[in-house]
């Protein structure tokens, strides 16, 4: 065969190949799942979530304290692939919303969801302030949602907004007044919970709001202010994801881990897990 | 004795000896304090005993090296603001800032066409711009001993040197080649803003061409003495301070001297594996062997380099890496892809011509050699 071919059609034939090989690789590794991926990505101490639909509809809620959050995402995504739909924060907290901002500077986002419970005069800490300026200088629609909302993000997928609801009382927490979402895909759905605490879970329990969920996304970091019993037997979840870190805070405290087994729910944890990835077709849990 | 080293010593001339003289001289002073009388009674012997016994022939280069280690002495004496340790160095170090904003403008180009883990192995490997490597990263780099990739060493410059002269010689003759990509390496290095080890190839490489063009036989380890006097005359403090300057002339010394013998030991290898060469495997066996550069002359290139540095990375950095070979292996042999690849996504990156195109390639690259990291920083 070495005989047949001349030096120059060697040439050729090798750059073909290479060329074919470096295309198929490319095109393997931005073939999308056809699933509903959700990835709870390991940002240390801090949220993030990022969702995607069978049809690249891409959601992050959250992003964790730092620029980490970027090469977390970014790993999860298509290499080319410089947009994201919806970028939702669910309050404004150094380890919810810092990396939101190098987020916004790097990718193109088609909208900010935020609670209509934030309003940004009175938020008059450094960070509020970058981020709502940052929102403003590069031009991303705001949206205020509020309990109630429902937004269809591809077919049969959507998510719920289940608090904070409009009546809240003035006097709570940041925490407190954290956006709570709910994913469904058909069977299949999250309850992502932010930071809330006692008086939102016990609100949403008494309030005959579907709480029932396959995978519960653990309220504040596995802290014992929150996943009490009540809400815990509400949910009923099979797998309890904890976005937890190094910190000094304790978190998550035993006490929350013992209630959350005794319930029956697994547990994963991003400190010894690392990035959390659930591909589900609607009927996988 | 080895060859090459016996070469040198046989061949020296007056330049060498005044070379070896000078940085002895400075070495000795930077390493040692020594009493001022000493000094002043050194300083005033050697030209009494460099008059009487010039006319002497055979002892003229000898005295020749103990004048310059004197001016090296001196040297590192008189000059001013010697720095206490390492720290203070690096603190009171400017970088060269010639054309930074080219180079402010492929970082962006750069950042614009690649995400987080992968635009900072480029800026850091093509740019020599490390701000963007995270700590966590670093750690795992240097676990597998690939810390040297993520700064522009002289492997870079040289790689980057065969590139351009290889592209060059496809359209002018060889002679006009050199000069050009000399050129053109000379300013990469100040975009860069001139790191040690760059500066130390560039003028290896100066060297090497110019004797190509006088036609002197040229010698590696003479230019290597060269380009050690040429920046210890210019700044005589790194030779005690400069970490980079240390572990990028012993890793090339290394090289130079313990690479022939390994190379040779290594090439016997697949013969003891063979134990009938005459029939049909014997092609393997004459091509592993007689095939000049295999991956067995890589393995004894990144071993001779860290013979005489691991015990500076120890002292220094506490890292000793067993994968280093293995790992050097797998990644050195994709550098030049990796700059020229790096180059096309920063200018198109720069360009905003579709840089997402034309990164693809290099992300693939990039993927590939986090890849290996993750897999060997266990």
């Amino acid at each position: 065969m070495i005989k047949i071919l001349t030096k120059n059609q060697k040439r050729i034939l090798i750059t073909f190949c290479v060329v074919a090989i470096l295309f198929t690789v490319l095109a393997f590794a931005s073939t999308p799942s056809r699933a509903l991926e959700v990835h709870f990505l390991d940002v240390g101490q801090g949220d993030s979530i990022f969702v995607q639909t069978p049809h690249r509809t891409q959601l992050l809620i959250d992003g964790g304290s730092g620029s980490q959050v970027l090469e977390k995402v970014g790993s999860r995504m298509p290499f080319y692939d410089r947009n994201l739909d919806f970028v939702i924060l669910t309050h404004i907290d150094k380890d919810h919303a810092g990396g939101l901002i190098d987020i916004l500077d790097k990718f193109q986002v088609g909208a900010v969801l935020v609670s209509t419970q934030v309003v940004a005069e009175t938020q008059d800490t450094d960070l509020a302030q970058e981020f709502f300026a940052k929102i403003e200088e590069s031009g991303v629609r705001l949206v205020r949602v509020e309990a109630g909302d429902r937004f269809w993000i591809d077919e049969d997928i959507y998510f719920d907004i289940l608090w904070p609801s409009k009546d809240v009382p003035s006097g709570l927490s940041d925490n407190e007044k954290s956006l709570v979402l709910k994913l469904v895909y058909k069977d299949d759905s999250f309850l992502l919970t932010g930071d809330m605490e006692k008086f939102a879970e016990y609100s949403l329990a008494t309030n005959n709001i579907d709480l029932g969920a396959d995978v519960l996304k653990v309220g504040h970091h596995g802290s014992n202010s929150s996943s009490a019993k009540y809400f815990l037997d509400k949910v009923q979840a099979k797998i309890a994801v904890i976005q937890v870190g190094k910190n000094s805070y304790g978190h998550p405290h035993d006490v929350v881990l013992e209630r959350l087994q005794n319930t029956g729910m697994q547990i994963l944890r991003n400190d010894l897990n690392g990035i959390i990835s659930m591909y589900t077709y609607g009927n996988s849990f | 004795m080895h060859g090459r080293i016996h070469n040198f010593l046989v061949q020296i001339n007056w330049l060498t000896a005044s070379c070896l003289g000078f940085v002895f001289g400075v070495a000795v002073a930077s390493f040692f304090v020594v009493h001022q009388i000493v000094i002043l009674i050194i300083v005033s012997v050697t030209p009494f005993i460099a008059v009487v016994f010039y006319k002497n022939k055979r002892i003229r280069i000898p005295i020749l090296m103990l004048l310059f280690f004197v001016a090296g002495f001196l040297r590192f004496n008189l000059g001013s603001d010697i720095p206490k340790d390492s720290k203070q160095y690096y603190e009171s170090r400017q970088e060269v800032q010639v054309f930074s904003e080219l180079r402010n403008k492929l970082s962006q180009g750069l950042d614009n066409a690649l995400l987080a883990p992968h635009s900072s192995l480029y800026k850091a490997m093509v740019l020599g711009d490390e701000s963007d490597i995270t700590y966590k990263l670093r750690q795992d780099l240097s676990r597998t001993g690939l810390i040297h990739i993520v700064s522009v060493s002289g492997m870079h410059i040289a790689v980057l040197g065969l590139i351009l002269f290889w592209i060059l010689t496809q359209f002018i003759s060889r002679r006009y080649a050199v000069v050009i990509s000399f050129g053109i390496l000379t300013f990469y290095i100040l975009v860069i803003g001139a790191p040690i080890p760059a500066i130390r190839a560039g003028i290896m490489a100066g060297a090497l061409m110019i004797a190509q063009f006088i036609g002197r036989p040229n010698s590696i380890l003479r230019a290597l003495l060269y380009a050690a006097t040429v920046m210890i005359v210019m700044n005589p403090v790194i030779i005690r301070f400069d970490i980079g300057f240390q572990l990028s002339f012993l890793a090339v010394l290394g090289i130079l001297v313990f690479m022939k013998p390994l190379d040779r030991i290594f090439q016997k290898i697949p013969l003891l594996f063979i134990r009938n060469p005459v029939t049909k495997d014997r092609k393997i066996a004459t091509y592993l062997t007689e095939n000049k550069f295999t991956a067995f002359s890589l393995l004894a290139v990144t071993i001779s380099a860290q013979a005489l540095t691991f015990p500076l990375t120890i002292y220094y950095f506490n890292i000793f890496s067993y994968v280093a070979p293995i790992t050097n292996i797998l990644v050195a042999l994709t550098l030049p892809l990796v700059l020229i690849l790096g180059f096309i996504a920063a200018i198109f990156g720069a360009l905003n011509f579709l840089p997402v195109v034309f990164a693809a390639p290099a992300w693939l690259l990039s993927s590939y050699i986090w890849w290996v990291v993750s897999v060997f920083s266990f």
